[in-house]
């Protein structure tokens, strides 16, 4: 019978999830779930049902946590736990020591864990995966020892006790009834913070890095601080979640944050859909509700809820609420609803003008200078020098193994390298990835990278994140120029879109379109970026031949607004057609340099594409 | 160790594995209960039982996920809930109590370099050590050692070459399961009891040890293992008692932000 239902449910969720929630009725929907979550409690009837409902809603919170950290951002933290610890002590502590309100306890709670979020997340966010899942392991089992070990602050294994229920506003939240309004009242605050991030340019840009930390990095996204203050975040939501436990049980003990509830966290969250907001609640749900209504003889319960996590995971990889994601849908009918009357080619056209002024009036905006990348002992890129003129497309053939792709890496900072770049007149040979995209230089992948996750317009709008130029907080915070700069950002995206003939797939998933397509998301999301410079790794690869001129239009159309390109292609066709120059490489060395005409003349290039044959080579694939 | 085979192979973590290291340690004591005092015989049902369930936790919970194409960390939720039903399941068969085991080996002791050592230690030291050069040994030269690795590698090309890749993964469970077992037989031996709350400290060390020692290698995890126990015993010895499991996590911190791979594991580098 429970499990005939359980599938109704499941049912039910499953066609909520084909359907397309129209944004419009996402108010109707918060007002009906706040409604009833609000009388839930009255529902239930017995005290005992609605204290664990109160539970519920703190572990809802922890999980929302999760969503941040491990369903957004793509950290895995198994360390919530510790935060939860440290949020219920601080809380706890500074409300019966100091007689504060209980407000102040909740604040200090996010502080203080949101602070030691950030000087843990410093060092172990160096690590990725697993090792940083145990890192944060570590992390959690070290602050529950030292809570069980540190009597003097904490009480050490016999616990804390004597914690004063909350008072706002006159009221005593000192019944069951009267604390779940105020857990619900947090989560929900949460849940719209959550929401808030997600659909913001940050949260989208925790997304990327999640999807694709390369093309996330080649957006402008500063990787190592997105990953610390998405880590940092999660933990002071944790430690919201601590101080509304702690000031609901009044009585905290060591064993509440261990490991165990860390995991337990995790299952929360995978159980309900990774990153999804209403999965998350419902993951809680699931897993603390589910043993306890099981009336049964402990050890079976215990038996039953194994079978049961086991289960849901096997039969739901993806979390119950799965793939369904609101923000996406959200963020695309934003940017279509927006106009797009020109600000991206303004914008544009302002980069292009900024020329700085010590940059010698010479018409060379890229100069590569003895350029060398090795692996092992090879030399991929050996001793590379070229320039690329403002304005024009240089095209740089090789056969395979040339060595392009890896100039590519290099002058992006994918690889490390010797030799020099000066761009704009300033080296950059050591600069960071994500600085080169935002100094003006974007690039496609031959490889295509795009965001499995996200539709077309959101992988446009990450692109957009190389023009931010507002301090990083405000834009988490989302306060009034950086939520302009957001609205700017959509239109921008919109612009874009129409100009590559991608609004109509805007909604699409970018990873489900056609090939020639999903070439054309790369393009504008680097384009997006406001590039002085645009690197085209083999874009024509894969294409139909009427593709293939297809693209040609748009290369020259982005050279017409005055963007220099290079074009890495293995399609003599495509870089005769529009290559106004040519760089040919062989073994990483330069082996000819020239216009299309004289390139095609060249007994050494032949050669290096055919062998010792001689012959025509004006449609040579390879 | 096991955990660094499953790991090395399947790239998912095994939670499981603190489980059937304790069902080890029971399912050897109630051979012992029947049989008599045969080391021998315990260690061999052990192996072969719970071999066993090592292939059922793979083929119930942890190939439907495969299949399905799942991310290879949810593999971890599905093992965490295995572990609950297996410890549980522990639970109803033997009760929830510390269970005290027969002494199975003389009361001997013999002094080397003025230690004093028990028969018991020597034997559950010399087994320990014969398992793990034996499955090194194997991973190295065995047929199916090879395939593992290859499946490791490259596991779409393995199945391209003609190496059977489910087949090969249940034995990895099996081999790997069957040696946290024996692991769990020799420590109710040399601890002279069982609990079923035993298995999740266990699973976490095991998990930590192969981890310090470098993931997917078996020397690591041998070596890993021995790091772990060291630091735990000195630390606790001449440091803090108290604090001996934050020690011994601050290694860990320690050992991955230095080698963010392990001792011995290796980086992998995407491509781009």
């Amino acid at each position: 019978m429970a499990a005939a239902s359980g599938m109704n449910v499941v049912g039910a969720l499953k066609s909520l999830k084909s359907r397309s929630v129209n944004s419009r009725f996402w108010p109707l929907l918060v007002v009906l779930g706040v409604g009833l979550a609000l009388s839930f409690p009255l529902l239930l009837g017995s005290r005992y049902y609605v204290h664990l409902a109160v539970i519920w809603a703190i572990y809802a919170i922890l999980t929302l946590s999760l969503t941040v950290v491990t369903g957004t951002a793509g950290l895995l933290s198994f360390g919530q736990a510790g935060f939860f610890g440290i949020g219920a002590y601080a809380s706890a502590l500074v409300v019966r020591h100091f007689d504060v309100n209980f407000i102040v306890g909740a604040l200090v709670a996010l502080l203080v864990s949101f602070a030691i979020g950030l000087v843990i997340g410093a060092p172990v966010l160096r690590l990725q995966g697993l090792y940083l899942g145990i890192a944060t392991l570590g992390f959690g089992e070290v602050v529950h020892y030292i809570i069980r070990n540190w009597e003097g602050l904490t009480g050490g294994p016999l616990g804390l006790t004597k914690i004063p229920k909350p008072v706002l506003l006159g009221l005593h939240f000192d019944n069951v009834y009267m604390y779940y309004g105020l857990a619900v009242a947090f989560l929900l605050l949460m849940a719209w913070m959550c929401y808030r991030l997600q659909v913001s340019q940050f949260g989208l840009a925790l997304a990327a890095m999640r999807d694709d930390p390369v093309a996330a990095e080649l957006s402008g996204v500063n990787l190592a601080a997105y990953r610390v203050l998405a880590f940092a975040i999660g933990a002071g939501m944790a430690g919201v979640a601590g101080s509304l436990f702690a000031h609901f049980m009044t009585y905290l003990n060591p064993e509440n944050f261990t490991s165990l509830q860390s995991t337990m966290v995790i299952t929360m969250h995978m159980v309900g859909g990774r990153g999804n907001i209403v999965g998350s609640l419902l993951g809680a749900a699931i897993v603390h509700i589910s043993p306890e209504l099981l009336h049964a003889v402990p050890t079976v319960r215990v038996l039953t809820y194994g079978a049961l996590l086991t289960a849901v995971v096997v039969l739901f990889p993806n979390g119950i609420l799965g793939r369904w994601r609101l923000g996406g849908q959200v963020l695309a009918g934003l940017v279509l609803k927006g106009h797009s009357a020109g600000l991206w080619r303004k914008a544009m056209a302002r980069r292009l003008e900024a020329t700085p002024a010590e940059a010698p009036k010479a018409d060379t905006i890229l100069r590569v200078e003895d350029l060398r990348v090795t692996f092992g002992g090879l030399a991929a890129v050996d001793g590379l020098s070229f320039d690329l003129r403002r304005g024009e497309i240089l095209g740089i053939i090789g056969p395979n193994g040339s060595g392009k792709t890896t100039v590519l890496n290099a002058l992006t900072g994918v690889v490390p390298s010797t030799g020099r770049i000066y761009f704009d007149g300033n080296e950059i040979s050591r600069r960071a990835t994500h600085l080169r995209t935002r100094d003006g230089l974007s690039r496609t992948f031959q490889t295509l990278r795009l965001f499995p996750t996200m539709n077309v317009a959101e992988a446009v709008l990450v692109g957009e994140h190389g023009t931010m130029e507002r301090p990083t907080w405000e834009y988490v915070a989302r306060l009034g120029p950086a939520k302009r700069d957001e609205i700017t950002m959509g239109h921008r995206a919109h612009e874009l879109l129409d100009l590559l003939e991608l609004t109509d797939v805007a909604q699409r998933r970018a990873k489900e379109l056609p090939y020639g397509l999903q070439r054309r998301v790369e393009i504008a999301r680097a384009l997006a970026a406001n590039p002085k410079i645009l690197l085209l790794d083999e874009p024509a690869a894969g294409l139909s031949t009427e593709e293939g001129e297809e693209l040609c239009d748009v290369i020259r159309t982005v050279r017409d607004l005055g963007i220099s390109v290079i074009l890495i292609e293995h399609r003599m066709n495509v870089v005769m057609s529009v290559a106004d120059r040519i760089v040919v490489i062989n073994y990483g060395r330069k082996l000819a340099e020239g216009l299309p005409a004289e390139i095609l003349r060249n007994e050494e290039v032949i050669e290096a594409y055919l062998g010792r044959r001689k012959g025509g080579v004006s449609h040579a694939g390879h | 160790m096991g955990f660094s085979l499953v790991f090395s192979v399947l790239r998912i973590i095994n939670f499981s594995y603190g489980s059937i290291f304790m069902l080890g340690a029971f399912v050897g004591l109630t051979v012992l209960g029947l049989v008599g005092k045969s080391f021998l015989a315990a260690f061999l049902a052990v192996v072969v039982v719970l071999g066993f369930v090592g292939v059922l936790v793979e083929r119930l919970v942890v190939r439907p996920l495969r299949e399905k194409g799942a991310p290879p960390f949810l593999a971890l939720v599905s093992t965490l809930g295995a572990s609950i039903f297996l410890q549980a399941a522990a639970e109803v068969i033997w009760g929830a109590e510390v269970r005290g085991y027969p002494i199975l080996f003389p009361q001997q002791f013999y002094t080397v370099a003025g230690a004093r050592i028990s028969f018991t230690e020597v034997v559950t030291l010399l087994f320990a050590i014969g398992l793990m050069v034996g499955l090194q040994a194997y991973v190295k030269w065995g047929k199916m050692g090879k395939a593992m690795r290859a499946v490791a590698q490259d596991t779409q090309a393995a199945a391209l070459m003609g190496v059977n890749v489910n087949q090969v993964i249940t034995f990895v469970f099996a081999v790997g399961s069957a040696m946290g077992a024996a692991g769990g037989l020799l420590t109710g031996t040399y601890y002279g009891y069982a609990q079923p709350a035993m298995g999740f400290m266990v699973g976490l060390k095991g998990f930590i040890a192969a981890i310090v020692g470098g993931m997917g290698s078996v020397a690591g995890a041998g070596l890993g293992g021995f790091l772990i126990g060291m630091t735990e015993a000195l630390g606790g010895a001449y440091i803090s008692f108290d604090y001996k499991e934050v020690i011994l996590f601050s290694v860990l911190l320690l050992v991955l932000l230095i080698r963010p791979s392990g001792i011995l594991g290796h980086s992998i580098r995407e491509k781009v």
